[in-house]
C-alpha cells in the first residue's frame, strides 16, 4: 500500500518537474516581456508627453476650445491623458505578448476572441467613463446651483445626481459589455422605481409647511408690512 | 482677409445717408421703454446744448426689445429749445435705432455703436445706460467734452451711489482693479462712457466679441484696455446715478462668472503689466463736484449671511482647492458667528479674491464653476460691509474703502506669489 502511494507521489513529482521544466523558458520569456513591456510603456510615456509638450498641444487644444470642454469633464491636462493612452496600449500589447510566450494556441484563442469581444468593450468603457465624468459634472454643478439657490439639502441633491448618472452609465455599459443583459435592466427599473418613490415622498412630506403656508395666505393674504420686512434692493452692479 | 461686417445692409445704408457725425451717442438698450425716452432726450438736449455746431448722432443699440424700446426712441422729440438751450443747434440731430448681432449682451449693443461711430468718422464716443433715471444733458457734455477739448481718450463715470448700491464695484472690481494696474479709476464698471476716435478703433481690433466681454464684460474690458493701451484717462463727475433696478430674475452668479471672468482673463493678457505695477496713482476728475441726497434702500443681511453660511457647509471641497487652509478656518470661524460678531476682514478678502484669481488662471478645476462657487463669500462680504457700515454717512463709506483698497495693494505679493506658483 504504502508503496503504491510513493509511486503516485513519485510520477506525481516527475510529471511536475518535467512540465514545470518544460515550461520555465516560456516563463522566463513571459517575464522578460513583462519587464520589457513595462519599461516600454514608462519609457514611451515619457517620449509622448516631451513630444506632446514640444508640439504644444495643450495651447492648440485651449485654441480649439476643447480645453474648456475637457475640463467641464474635469480632464485638466489633455497631455496627460494622451500619455495615459499611450502607456494602455503598451500594456495591452505587453499583455498579449505574455501570453503568447505562455501557450501560442490559447493566447492565439484569447486574442481571437478579445478582438471580437474588443468594440462592445470599448463602447462599454467609454460609455462607463463618459457617465463618471458626466456625473462628476453634473454633481458639482447642481451643489453650486442649489447653495446659490438657497436650497437646503445641497449635498444630498449633488449625490443623487451623481449616484443616479453613475448607476444609468453603469448598466448602460454592461448591457454593452453583455454582462447580465436581463438583470441589470430589471434591477435598474427597481432602483428607479424606488428613488422615485422615495422622492415623491420626500417632495411630498417637504412640501407640506410651504402647502400649509400657501393656503394660509390664500385665507388671510401678508400685510405690505410682512412683505416689506424681507426686502433687498441692494443693487449689486 | 477684411472682418465680416457686423451691421446689416439697410443700417449701412442709413449710415451712409448720414455720411459723418463728429460725436455718437450710444445707448445699448433691452427691455427699457420706461427709461429710455428720458436718456433720449437728454442725449439730444446735451448735444443741443453744449455742441451745437457739431454733427451728432443719437444711436440705439436694441438687443431685440418686445416693450416698444425702439419706438419710444423713434419718436422721443428733440429738445425743447425755448427752455433749455441757450444756442440753438445749427444742424439736426439724427436719431437711429438699430438691432445688434452677436451674442446677446452689451458688449454686442456696444460693438455696434463703436463701428457706426468709426464708419461716421466721430471724433468722440459717448454711450449711457437705457435704464438711467437721473441722466442730464450735462453728462452728455461731462463724457464728450474732455475727448474733444481736452484730448483724453477715455472719460470713465464718476457718480455719487448709495452707499449699498455697486456692492460688487466697491467691494471687488475697484479694488482689484486699482491694485492690478495701479489706476485709481473709481468707477470701472460704471456703465456711461466718453471714448476717442483712436480707443474706438483700438476697441474694434481686438478679437474678444466672440467672448463674455460680449455680455457683461464689455465695461470691465474697456476700463482695462484703455489703461493698458497706454490712453489718456479721466473721470468725470455725473452727480447722482439712479438706474431701473436690474432684473430680479437675472442670476447673479452668471453675472459675476461673465465680469470676474473677464477681469482674470484680462489678468493673463495683461500680466507682464499688472505684475510690474506697485501702488496706484489718481485719475483726473472733471467737472464740478458736489453732494446729493440719495434715497435709502433696503438691505436684508441676514439672508445674505445665510447664503455664505451654506457655502462654508456645502462648498467647502470646492473652495479648499482654491484657498489656503489657514484661510479656509477664518471663514469656518466666521460662519460660527451671528449678527455683528460676523465680519470678514479685508485682509482675508484680498487672499480670498486673489487666490481665485490663481486657481482660475491655474486652471484647478473648471473655470466657470469656480467662479460660480464663490457667490456665498462675495455674499458673506457684502453682509459683512452692510453690518459694519449700517450707521456710516457717505464720506465713511468711502474712506472705508480707501482702506480696503490699501489692503488689496498691500497683498498684492500675496497674489504675485499664487499667480506663479499656483500655492
Amino acid at each position: 500500500m504504502w508503496q503504491v502511494v510513493q509511486n503516485v507521489f513519485a510520477q506525481a513529482w516527475q510529471q511536475f518537474t518535467a512540465q514545470s521544466l518544460a515550461l520555465l523558458p516560456n516563463v522566463l520569456v513571459g517575464l522578460l516581456f513583462l519587464a520589457i513591456g513595462t519599461a516600454l510603456a514608462v519609457l514611451a510615456g515619457r517620449v509622448a508627453k516631451l513630444l506632446l509638450r514640444r508640439s504644444a498641444v495643450e495651447r492648440r487644444a485651449n485654441k480649439l476650445g476643447l480645453s474648456s470642454w475637457l475640463e467641464r469633464a474635469g480632464v485638466l491636462s489633455a497631455t496627460a491623458v494622451l500619455v495615459r493612452l499611450v502607456q494602455v496600449v503598451f500594456a495591452i500589447m505587453t499583455a498579449a505578448l505574455v501570453m503568447y510566450s505562455l501557450d501560442a494556441a490559447l493566447a492565439s484563442d484569447l486574442t481571437k476572441r478579445f478582438f471580437l469581444y474588443l468594440p462592445n468593450l470599448v463602447v462599454g468603457v467609454t460609455i462607463f467613463f463618459v457617465g463618471i465624468l458626466t456625473a462628476r459634472v453634473v454633481s458639482r454643478s447642481v451643489l453650486i446651483g442649489a447653495v446659490n439657490r438657497g436650497l437646503p439639502a445641497a449635498r444630498l441633491l449633488a449625490t443623487l445626481a451623481r449616484a443616479g448618472i453613475i448607476l444609468l452609465s453603469s448598466a448602460v455599459a454592461l448591457e454593452h459589455v453583455g454582462i447580465g443583459r436581463t438583470i441589470v435592466p430589471s434591477a435598474m427599473l427597481i432602483l428607479l422605481a424606488g428613488v422615485t418613490f422615495a422622492l415623491a415622498l420626500a417632495v411630498g412630506l417637504g412640501t407640506r409647511d410651504l402647502v400649509g403656508r400657501w393656503i394660509a395666505d390664500q385665507i388671510s393674504p401678508p400685510t405690505p408690512a410682512d412683505v416689506d420686512a424681507d426686502a433687498d434692493e441692494i443693487q449689486h452692479w | 482677409m477684411s472682418a465680416p461686417e457686423i451691421l446689416r445692409p439697410d443700417v449701412l445704408a442709413r449710415l451712409g445717408d448720414l455720411g459723418h457725425a463728429d460725436i455718437v451717442v450710444g445707448i445699448p438698450s433691452y427691455q427699457n421703454a420706461a427709461t429710455i425716452g428720458h436718456v433720449v432726450q437728454a442725449a439730444q438736449t446735451g448735444l443741443a446744448k453744449y455742441f451745437p455746431r457739431a454733427q451728432s448722432v443719437v444711436l440705439n443699440s436694441d438687443g431685440g426689445s418686445t416693450d416698444g424700446t425702439p419706438e419710444i426712441v423713434a419718436n422721443t422729440v428733440g429738445p425743447d429749445a425755448a427752455v433749455v438751450l441757450v444756442s440753438h443747434p445749427v444742424r439736426p440731430i439724427h436719431r437711429l435705432s438699430v438691432p445688434y448681432h452677436g451674442l446677446p449682451g452689451k458688449g454686442s449693443a456696444f460693438r455696434t455703436i463703436f463701428r457706426a461711430a468709426e464708419l461716421l468718422g466721430a471724433q468722440a464716443c459717448a454711450v449711457a445706460d437705457a435704464d438711467l433715471r437721473s441722466i442730464t444733458p450735462e453728462w452728455i457734455h461731462l463724457l464728450v467734452a474732455p475727448v474733444l477739448n481736452q484730448e483724453f481718450d477715455y472719460v470713465a463715470p464718476y457718480y455719487h451711489r448709495h452707499k449699498f448700491d455697486g456692492t460688487i464695484t466697491n467691494n471687488v472690481v475697484y479694488p482689484v482693479t486699482r491694485a492690478l494696474y495701479g489706476q485709481q479709476i473709481r468707477q470701472p464698471i460704471g456703465g456711461d462712457f466718453g471714448v476717442s476716435r483712436a480707443l474706438v478703433q483700438h476697441y474694434l481690433g481686438l478679437p474678444v466679441w466672440e467672448t463674455d466681454v460680449a455680455r457683461y464684460g464689455i465695461d470691465i474690458w474697456m476700463t482695462t484696455e484703455a489703461i493698458c493701451g497706454g490712453f489718456s484717462l479721466c473721470q468725470a463727475f455725473l452727480g447722482a446715478k439712479l438706474h431701473d433696478p436690474k432684473d430680479p430674475a437675472a442670476d447673479l452668479s452668471a453675472m459675476l462668472v461673465q465680469v470676474l471672468g473677464t477681469v482674470f482673463r484680462l489678468m493673463e493678457t495683461h500680466a507682464e503689466r499688472w505684475l510690474a505695477v506697485q501702488g496706484s496713482e489718481p485719475v483726473p476728475i472733471v467737472g464740478f463736484r458736489y453732494d446729493v441726497g440719495l434715497d435709502p434702500i433696503k438691505v436684508n443681511p441676514a439672508r445674505m449671511l445665510d447664503h455664505f453660511k451654506r457655502g462654508v457647509r456645502d462648498l467647502e471641497s470646492i473652495w479648499q482647492t482654491m484657498f489656503d487652509r489657514a484661510d479656509m478656518e477664518q471663514l469656518k470661524q466666521a460662519a460660527s458667528k451671528t449678527g455683528s460678531g460676523f465680519a470678514i476682514d479685508d485682509r482675508l478678502w484680498a487672499h480670498l479674491v486673489y487666490a481665485l484669481a490663481a486657481a482660475y488662471h491655474h486652471r484647478v478645476s473648471e473655470r466657470d464653476a469656480l467662479v460660480r462657487s464663490t457667490l456665498p463669500l462675495y455674499m458673506g462680504r457684502v453682509a459683512s460691509f452692510v453690518t459694519e457700515m449700517a450707521d456710516a454717512d457717505a464720506g465713511q463709506v468711502e474712506a472705508r474703502l480707501e482702506q480696503l483698497c490699501a489692503i488689496f495693494e498691500q497683498e498684492k505679493d500675496y497674489l504675485r506669489r499664487r499667480w506663479s506658483n499656483g500655492s
